[in-house]
């Protein structure tokens, strides 16, 4: 059996001066690795780390370069990585320490490594009288390497958290076999070959960004051409240059940014997108209309509606669940609104204000099998719409340290994915993803975490405020919109609040708010249970009863 | 030449109607936007292309970071002059 410092002898061994990752900056400039360059900048990040096998290594780097060395130098000694994001300029260096300090309780990393970009605000954010060695590494080159730790193929090869206070206390734990395997399997499912040519903004803490936008094409021996998702959202169009410069066939994409490319690239002089075999729309809910704007704003530079593809994915079978084939546009079903959402069944009907246009995100992929059950676990029909349960050839190992989560998460040998949806001629359609999970431009947000941090706000009712999402159709995202009761009646008042309250979340999460309404008392729904329902709130706010 | 003043009162209204979707905002000049999370990265293209579209001013995609730009003021500036 194989690893992947084994799979990357290999690769060096049949082509080392073969291209395997081209960075492309702000500025226009480009560094290239060969398979040798990456296996020997590896190898001296390994020399430089000095840790033993079954090392946890928490990777908070900016540098792309001295990122993919560090990550796989991490493996090459026998360690396990994981890729943090790093603070963002916005967020309150407090809550950046105090989800690190849950992360750093749970999973006992033995380093962090950093880089000198980031070095200076990674030393100040870590929690206080911890003593986690921290490196600093700088583009490592040569080839000093490390003794091979004889790692085995059933070992922990990484780690991948999702980001967010609660994201950060499960490690979702992937061993060398099932990464590998993946890769060759949703490979499959996308005709990928040494061929192609993958370009990516996708950011590698994220499993889209790390399997599909790096492991997949360096593992798999085809080109990458990668750049920083900063870069990008500053300069959308530098995507489409790299993909018309270096012949790009596959891009995956969270749905935001086909309306994000669409409507922002402004100059479209020379650039030639004929090329790309596939767009993969991936990680939030798929609209039918951010592919026709897409489609249509860059038909004369070569896209067509049969490159734009959908899958649904999750960390925890790696990456791939389904994948809608590549070749032709994702299908979609327009169906009757109401039977959607009271009686949960798909019921095919005109296209009209009545109905809504669905997107499919294809077949499971090879060695994934897919089911759709009722509250009490019986399998439903095709097109009725229920909770969808994953089994996978290439399933997690677990969270890295917490049994308990692991064990939650499994029934009957089923991975309960929390998301909801049918089967519909053999593919699935995914409806609501995790209960009241938010999804902004492909981030998870947990409601949770928002509220807790709206809730330490001067003038909001303690344990009386929601966070949810709304689709924006036009951003081809969610939004999100806070409502916080309170006791004062005062209008400047409400707006001192709902100003603190706005700035709370943005200094606090990910995210910004782009709603926020202070309500009086017991505005909010309670349910049976006695717990405020986000779902009601929800509702109630979308019938207009915000502003009261 | 458009006055400051102007820029300002218009940006703060693009800003509050588009971006941050509040009208009753208090939006100071100097009220950070970036590094405050009021306005996040991905409607920073936004605001440029508006300032284009408006007053035919183009900000260098470099540029566009909270370094640079975080506040109404800081705007305004840039696009008198460069008007």
């Amino acid at each position: 059996m194989s690893t992947i410092p084994h799979r990357l002898h290999e690769l060096v061994e049949a082509g080392p001066n073969r291209e395997a990752i081209r960075l492309v900056a702000l500025d226009g400039s480009q560094t290239v690795l060969t398979r040798a360059d990456l296996l020997g900048a590896a190898g001296a990040a390994a020399a430089e780390l000095d840790i033993r096998r079954g090392d946890l290594v928490i990777l908070v780097q900016q540098d792309l370069h001295t990122l993919a060395a560090t990550f796989f130098g991490v493996m090459l000694a026998g360690g396990i990585p994981s890729i943090l994001p790093f603070a963002t300029e916005k967020l309150h260096p407090d809550r950046y320490r105090s989800s690190m300090e849950a992360l750093l309780t749970i999973a006992q990393p033995a380093l962090l490594a950093t880089d000198p970009e980031v070095a200076d605000d990674v030393r100040g954010l870590l929690p206080d009288g911890n003593d986690l060695p921290l490196r600093v590494l700088d583009r490592t080159e040569g080839a000093a390497g490390v003794a091979d730790p004889g790692a085995a193929a059933e070992d922990t090869a990484l780690l991948q958290h999702s980001s967010g206070t609660t994201g950060l206390q499960k490690g979702v734990m992937l061993s060398h076999r099932q990464i590998l395997d993946h890769v060759a399997a949703y490979g499959q499912a996308v005709d990928f070959t040494a061929e192609d040519v993958i370009v990516s903004w996708l950011p590698l803490y994220h499993d889209m960004g790390l399997i599909a936008g790096f492991l997949m094409p360096v593992l798999g021996g085809a080109r990458l051409v990668l750049m920083s998702p900063f870069d990008w959202v500053r300069d959308p169009g530098m995507l489409l240059r790299a993909i018309s410069e270096q012949g790009g066939t596959l891009c995956w994409l969270p749905n935001f940014a086909y309306n994000f490319l669409a409507g922002k690239v402004r100059d479209t002089d020379g650039l030639d997108l004929a090329s790309m075999r596939a767009f993969v729309n991936c990680s939030e809910p798929v609209y039918a209309a951010s592919h026709r704007q897409f489609a249509e704003r860059f038909a004369e530079q070569g896209v067509t509606p049969d490159m734009l593809t959908a899958s649904y994915a999750m960390a925890e079978t790696v990456f791939g669940v389904t994948q809608s084939p590549v070749g032709q546009p994702a299908r979609t079903v327009w169906v009757d609104r109401r039977s959607l959402r009271e009686d949960d069944t798909l019921v095919p009907a005109q296209p009209g204000p009545a109905s809504e246009e669905l997107v499919s995100s294809g077949p499971p992929i090879p060695g994934v099998e897919v089911r759709v059950v009722d509250a009490g676990f019986n399998p439903l029909p095709d097109g009725r719409v229920g909770d969808i349960l994953v089994r996978s050839q290439t399933m997690f190992s677990g969270y890295y340290n917490r049994p308990d989560a692991t064990s939650g998460a499994f029934r009957e040998g089923w991975y309960q994915t929390g998301d909801r949806g049918c089967i519909h001629e053999g593919e699935v359609i995914v409806l609501g993803r995790k209960k009241d999970l938010i999804i902004v431009g492909g981030k998870n947000v947990y409601p949770s975490d928002l509220e807790r941090l709206v809730n330490t706000v001067e003038g909001v009712h303690p344990g009386r405020a929601v966070a949810f999402g709304v689709a924006n159709p036009r951003s081809g995202t969610e939004d999100v919109v806070i409502v916080a009761e309170t006791n004062t009646a005062d209008p400047d008042e409400r707006k001192q609040i709902a100003a603190a309250v706005r700035r709370a979340v943005a200094q606090g999460s990910d995210v910004a708010v782009r709603q926020v309404a202070v309500v009086d008392r017991d505005w909010l729904i309670k349910t049976s249970s006695g717990k405020i329902s986000r779902s009601a709130a929800r509702e109630k706010w979308l019938s207009g009863a915000g502003g009261s | 030449m458009t006055d400051k003043e102007t820029i300002i009162a218009d940006l703060r209204e693009f800003l509050l109607d588009e971006i941050i979707r509040d009208p009753d905002y208090d939006l100071d000049a100097d009220e950070p936007l970036i590094s405050s999370g009021l306005v996040d990265s991905f409607s920073l293209v936004d605001v440029a292309m508006w300032i284009e579209g408006t007053y035919g001013v183009t900000i260098d995609n470099a540029d566009l970071n909270a370094d640079r730009f975080d506040t109404l003021m800081a705007f305004a500036e840039y696009i008198q002059e460069n008007e």
